[in-house]
């Protein structure tokens, strides 16, 4: 929150400057450094190999770009590389070192594709912006094949100017190498015309002693004039959004008038002016920060004016001192440390600071899963004929994305990637719905995303099988999916143009949505055989159907489903039933998203299955969600990627509602205290050690589910034994003994949790526990639920009018070791729950673990 | 200076399918049938032949709304939840538990996995005859 410098107590305290850090990572024939993290106007040097190559470097804005340090040899692979800053008349430490790398390591089959960012291009731009670079390389713009514009030496989002400007209908792409290793084209773009005049861009009125001043509303390409106090500050040309000037001169000062117009083609009429006025100190607000949790040693800002001086306090002593959008930190954090972020431009500080307390856990935001944008990608739609299912006939076609040449229809399968061996095998099974729709097209989206992994993803038309219902259905729809399996299958060992010789069967993964969810569980199972030479090594199943056409087991490979909350359709969300009894082979995740619908998932399904009585995210908002933690699951099962994090929530994924996402996650190899399954009665774990309730606290173990037995209410949608604890008043105490001390050096403490709904609205405000660890001495350290995330609150499900109950969904809290500030390597001999709140709630409990991290 | 802001307000919601509508039923018989090509039912996760069932066919006032879930036929408390649309407003249930399904039984409409519905039916079964498919129709 925004609190008054005036209220808190700071302290520079030791001469701290924060190290900068360099853009990582570095590759060999990269002719650049990117410096970013440190003052304005900071000097910086840069070591190479224990050398200064590049001493008292003028550093500018650290913001948008940072800086970038021309070198004068190109990299060579395993020299060691960083920088540190001169401000205010300190030298800071070094940075990390940065050990330069080959990029073929990385990427075998070549650079990532150049994104044209912003698209769309328009007649008469004049500078494009190209993501997804490899810092260092070399990029450049073609029109009509022709070279217009080039920047050796990019940084990894880098502006091109592009000599002439776009001709209307050109194509343009985005192309660049490094090392003589060339990257795939861009995707292709015609430059559009942009009818005259253009809007007026907005103009965010600086503050008093700022060199910089942010426009956005730029037209992709056009230049625009900025004046201040009538008088030109010079033209500029940008890619589309927002632009920021810096290095103005002298700082504006408060009441001057700025104002700014845009043009894409000369002679064409210029947008109306934007106008705006330069606003006193005191208009400087805090900057806004990311989440920050125990042993961060950076901050990361949400907010924050470019040209910004930004200090880091904890506990009113400076710990970090910089640029944004990264502050290093002179030492790590520590739960409970109050943190202040200051901003300041040249000599006008902010009367506010932003402040936080540190989280035992609140996860960083890490880049978008399925940001891995590596190859163009081809398309087909197959037909292989008809097939007989259950003495049905029906036909066996869909859609595939592959890797390809170059984007487009039946395009070459990508040579360089299949020059390094098979790729794997996306499978996706649409559910039951209007069978006039081309509902398999409805996940082309996500088929994209695979297969410009390196993925060859197909969805299957199964609307053939909309006219029947019933479990034998789901295993038609599962032996159908197979059968587009064997029809690759023939391709591939048929010597296809496209696919032969080019699938890994030995990784396919499935995904399913409602009756298809269900199907890609049966294709695991008896009822829908594996064809031969296919391993299923992964299964998403997105609000998955329950029509008995399974034993709800999923084996043998990792598991995910998505739940919903606010599901129209299956509204007893009966993926809990499959989460709850998949094996950790190795692991298992559920996904319960507040305000996200049955069908919004899906391109083609356009109706809302809960007819608006719930508040809904945007359907752009549930496709993130599926593409974040869909591509995360399948990177990690398809390409041996490590991004697990995403589903065991050590990271969050950019762009992603994740506060709507409550996850339950459980993995193999971890020490279960309790998971309740035992059927040794609450008195005892499944360790087999004894339990305890004191302080009046009530527990017992409770079916969790709808028909099994004892329940604690109708409330519970999944298909396991928990533990329902309650308590009259504050204090009242669970205690789980282990076998044998335990040491949690390295280790967390892990419990599925959730408020116990009644089925009605829930009560104002939340609710928590503390969990605690007892040594063997007897003392017990404590932390609070809210330090780790806190309870995730029930679902208000009673707006509905078709199975009203708000349902109890436990999800897993974290409890990190280092958490607790236990002495080290101190020995724990049991687990505490505490219900101190005292609002009479019930919690539920499963389980109960310690995991090594 | 001119105001020239927009405003007015949000669009009304659409009114989407009522995923939940269940039609009337306008007739029903139910026929013993026995295959020489079977059919399939799930039981206890493994898939098993049937080459006999009880035919259920209902014509109902509207279309059942195209959804995850299926529309089931409650024939007093047994839930025949394998279905086929066989016409615009027309369905097949099947009943593979044939001594389950007793005469006079109350006959209702349903969602798969939702409890039954409550109220008085006219509609009762009654198994009209056993046939012999010798083409083994599906």
């Amino acid at each position: 929150m925004e609190r008054s410098r005036d209220e808190v107590r700071l302290s520079e305290g030791k001469r701290v400057l924060s190290p900068p850090y360099l853009a990582t990572p570095i590759y060999a024939c990269g002719t650049i450094v990117n410096v970013l993290g440190f003052a304005p106007d900071a000097r910086l040097d840069v070591e190479l190999d224990g050398t200064i190559v590049a001493a008292n470097f003028q550093a500018g804005a650290p913001y948008p770009v940072g800086a970038v340090v021309p070198l004068a040899a190109p990299l060579t692979v395993g020299q060691r590389l960083r920088a540190r800053q001169k401000a205010f008349g300190i030298t800071s430490g070094w940075s990390s070192p940065v050990l330069v790398r080959d990029h073929r390591l990385d990427f075998p089959a070549g650079l990532p594709r150049p994104e044209v960012d912003p698209p769309p291009v328009y007649e008469c731009g004049s500078r494009t912006g190209v993501s997804n670079l490899l810092v260092g390389c070399n990029v450049w713009i073609t029109a009509d094949g022709v070279e217009v514009g080039r920047v050796n030496g990019a940084v990894a989002h880098q502006g091109v100017n592009v000599n002439p400007f776009y001709g209307l209908g050109q194509t343009v792409r985005a192309w660049a190498d490094l090392c003589g290793d060339a990257s795939p084209p861009s995707k292709a773009w015609q430059a559009e015309r942009y009818p005259p005049p253009p809007p007026a861009p907005v103009i965010t009125a600086p503050v008093a002693g700022s060199t910089a001043v942010v426009l956005d509303g730029i037209v992709n390409g056009a230049r625009f004039d900025l004046t201040r106090g009538g008088v030109g500050v010079g033209t500029f040309r940008a890619w589309g959004g927002r632009f920021i000037v810096s290095g103005i001169s002298p700082p504006f000062a408060a009441g001057e008038s700025l104002s700014a117009t845009q043009q894409l083609c000369p002679g064409d009429p210029t947008s109306p002016p934007a106008t705006t006025v330069v606003q006193p100190c005191s208009a400087l607000r805090a900057p806004g920060v990311g989440p920050i949790q125990r042993g961060d040693t950076v901050v990361t800002l949400t907010d924050f004016v470019p040209d910004a001086r930004i200090r880091v306090y904890a506990n009113g002593t400076k710990i970090g001192d910089g640029g944004g959008p990264v502050v290093l930190l002179s030492r790590a954090l520590v739960a409970g440390d109050v943190v202040d972020v200051l901003q300041s431009v040249g000599s006008c500080t902010s009367n506010w600071v932003q402040e936080l307390t540190v989280r035992c856990v609140d996860p960083p935001v890490g880049g978008s899963p399925v940001g891995l944008d590596l190859f163009p990608v081809g398309w087909l739609d197959y037909d292989a004929g008809t097939t007989s299912v259950l003495g049905l006939t029906l036909r066996v076609r869909g859609s595939v994305a592959y890797p390809a040449e170059d984007d487009g229809n039946g395009q070459p399968f990508n040579h360089r990637l299949a020059g390094l061996g098979r790729v794997p095998f996306a499978v996706l099974i649409h559910g039951n719905h209007d069978d006039n729709v081309p509902n398999f097209r409805g996940y082309d989206y996500f088929q994209e995303q695979l297969a410009r992994m390196g993925i060859v993803a197909i969805s299957i038309d199964e609307n053939e099988s909309s006219a029947r219902s019933g479990a034998s259905n789901i295993v038609e729809r599962a032996q159908l999916g197979w059968a587009s399996v064997r029809h690759f299958q023939a391709l591939d060992g048929g010597g296809d143009p496209i696919f032969g010789g080019r699938i890994d069967f030995g990784r396919t993964g499935l995904m399913g949505h409602s009756r298809g969810g269900e199907a890609v569980v049966t294709m695991t199972k008896p009822a829908a055989p594996a064809p031969a030479g296919v391993t299923v090594v992964g299964v998403l199943a997105l609000a998955p159907t329950d029509w008995g056409a399974t034993n709800h087991e999923p084996v043998g490979y990792p598991f995910v489903t998505i739940l919903p909350a606010g599901d129209g359709d299956v509204v007893s969300n009966n993926g809990a039933l499959f989460y709850d009894k998949a094996h950790l082979d190795p692991y298992r995740c559920q996904l319960y998203v507040d305000n996200a619908n049955h069908n919004f998932f899906n391109r083609q399904w356009l109706n809302d299955d809960a007819r608006g009585v719930y508040p809904l995210i945007s359907r752009t908002d549930h496709e993130r969600i599926l593409s974040a933690y869909g591509g995360a699951f399948f990177r990690n099962v398809l390409l041996g990627h490590d991004t697990v994090g995403y589903l065991e929530e050590t990271v969050r994924p950019a762009g992603v509602l994740t506060a709507k996402v409550h996850i339950s996650f459980q993995r193999t190899g971890s020490l279960i205290m309790d998971n309740h399954e035992d059927g040794n009665g609450i008195g005892l774990n499944s360790l087999g050690q004894s339990t305890s309730q004191t302080a009046g606290l009530t527990a017992d173990e409770c079916s969790f589910s709808q028909a099994g037995a004892p329940t604690f209410n109708n409330t519970f949608y999944g298909l396991t034994t928990g533990m329902v604890a309650t308590t009259p008043r504050a204090g009242g105490t669970f205690r789980s003994r282990l076998a044998a001390p335990v040491d949690l050096t390295r280790r967390e403490v892990r419990v599925r949790v959730g408020e116990v709904s009644d089925g009605g609205s829930p009560p104002a405000g939340s609710t928590g526990f503390k969990l605690g660890l007892e040594t063997t001495t007897g003392a017990v350290f404590w932390v609070d639920s809210d330090g780790v995330g806190g309870v995730p609150r029930p679902f208000d499900r009673t707006a509905g009018t078709r199975l009203p109950r708000t349902k109890t969904m436990p999800s897993t809290l974290r409890f990190t070791a280092s958490c607790f500030a236990a002495p080290r390597k101190v020995r724990i001999r049991a687990i505490r729950l505490r219900l101190d709140r005292g609002d009479n709630r019930a919690l539920a409990f499963d389980d109960l673990e310690i995991v090594r991290v | 200076m001119a105001d020239r802001s927009d405003t007015q307000p949000p669009e009304p919601s659409r009114r989407d399918p009522d995923l939940w509508f269940l039609p009337e039923i306008a007739r029903v018989e139910a026929v013993r049938r026995r295959y020489d090509e079977p059919r399939y039912r799930v039981r206890d996760g493994e898939l098993e032949e049937v080459y006999e069932a009880v035919e259920v066919t209902v014509e109902t006032s509207e279309p059942f709304p195209q959804r995850a879930l299926g529309p089931v036929l409650f024939v007093g408390p047994v839930e025949l939840s394998e279905s086929e649309q066989i016409g615009p407003a027309r369905y097949r249930f099947y009943g593979y538990d044939v001594e389950r399904l007793k005469d006079d039984a109350p006959i209702r409409l349903g969602w798969f996995g939702q409890p039954r519905p409550k109220g008085q039916t006219d509609l009762r079964f009654s198994l009209v005859d056993t046939r012999d498919d010798g083409r083994g129709r599906r």
